[in-house]
């Protein structure tokens, strides 16, 4: 069995076709009273405190985790391409407050709208870079034991 | 969400382990097996108090673990901080898969578009007002 660093990529990709125009998806997206409706992160509905879609604007949404803590996710619009395409930086407690990058691309065909989600920047590069060069050699020694005992 | 929040701190402090490289060389050391703190210090110019320094971040890292056999202490590797990395990734993924559940239940709720009905043609002649 081959051994390998386990997969600390930064970022992740998911798609899924929507069975709406790709401009009421992107409303969905951009509208506050569309992502109160539908938007909970964490299990619950969010608060739009803010919700600024122009370019360089900014967005902060309140979500209550327990009765006496609430989590706040914030972030800038990017790029805005209506309906087509959506960057934003994300930070909240799940990411440390650090900035992550997320990219929602929508991609309409024969009524039905593909949402193809991206984000990015999930670890800093100095910690990819620590990882690339410390773990892998690590496994590289390991791999290197088992086939000198095989 | 408390998950998120112990995998990332535990990361931090692992990626700060591997950031060293005589951690690096213990780990790989280690990687060919248990060794006794003594031999793994043996190749740095270092004196035991600044070479344990380093064992304790590696242990604070749960990167190793330390077995004591009568006064012999000996380290490990323990590789399991590194599968929560990638389960921390996973579940930031998990997390938009449930949004984009919510997202096509909403639209479904919302869809407030005219059903394309087919339109009866012959109707219209019968409503034809012709002199």
């Amino acid at each position: 069995m081959p051994i390998s660093p386990p997969d600390l990529g930064t970022s992740f990709t998911l798609d899924r076709t929507f069975n709406a125009s790709a401009e009421r998806v992107f409303r969905a997206w951009t509208e506050a009273e569309a992502l109160e409706a539908w938007f909970q992160p964490m299990g619950n509905r969010i608060i739009v405190r803010q919700l600024d879609v122009r370019l360089g604007g900014s967005y902060h949404f309140d979500l209550a985790v327990s009765p006496t803590e609430t989590h706040t996710i914030v972030g800038q619009y990017i790029e805005i391409q209506r309906p087509e395409k959506l960057v934003f930086t994300w930070a909240s407690p799940a990411t440390n407050n650090e900035d992550t990058i997320v990219t929602v691309l929508f991609a309409e065909a024969n009524g039905k709208t593909q949402v193809t989600l991206t984000q990015e920047k999930l670890m800093s590069e100095e910690i990819l870079t620590a990882h690339k060069i410390g773990w892998e050699s690590v496994i590289d020694r390991i791999a290197d034991v088992i086939a000198q005992e095989s | 969400m408390v998950n998120h929040m112990v995998n990332y701190l535990q990361l931090d402090s692992v990626f700060s382990a591997l950031a060293d490289p005589t951690r690096r060389g213990v780990l790989e050391r280690l990687s060919h097996g248990e060794a006794t703190i003594t031999e793994l210090a043996q190749p740095y110019d270092k004196s035991l108090p600044a070479f344990l320094k380093h064992v304790r971040v590696l242990e604070k890292a749960g990167l190793v673990k330390r077995r004591k056999d009568g006064r012999t202490n000996y380290l490990c590797l323990q590789p399991d901080p590194l599968q929560n990395a990638h389960d921390w990734l996973a579940e930031h993924r998990e997390m938009w898969e449930v949004q984009f559940d919510n997202l096509a239940q909403y639209l479904d709720a919302t869809d407030d578009s005219p059903e394309p009905t087919p339109q009866d043609d012959e109707d219209n002649s019968d409503a034809d007002i012709t002199p």
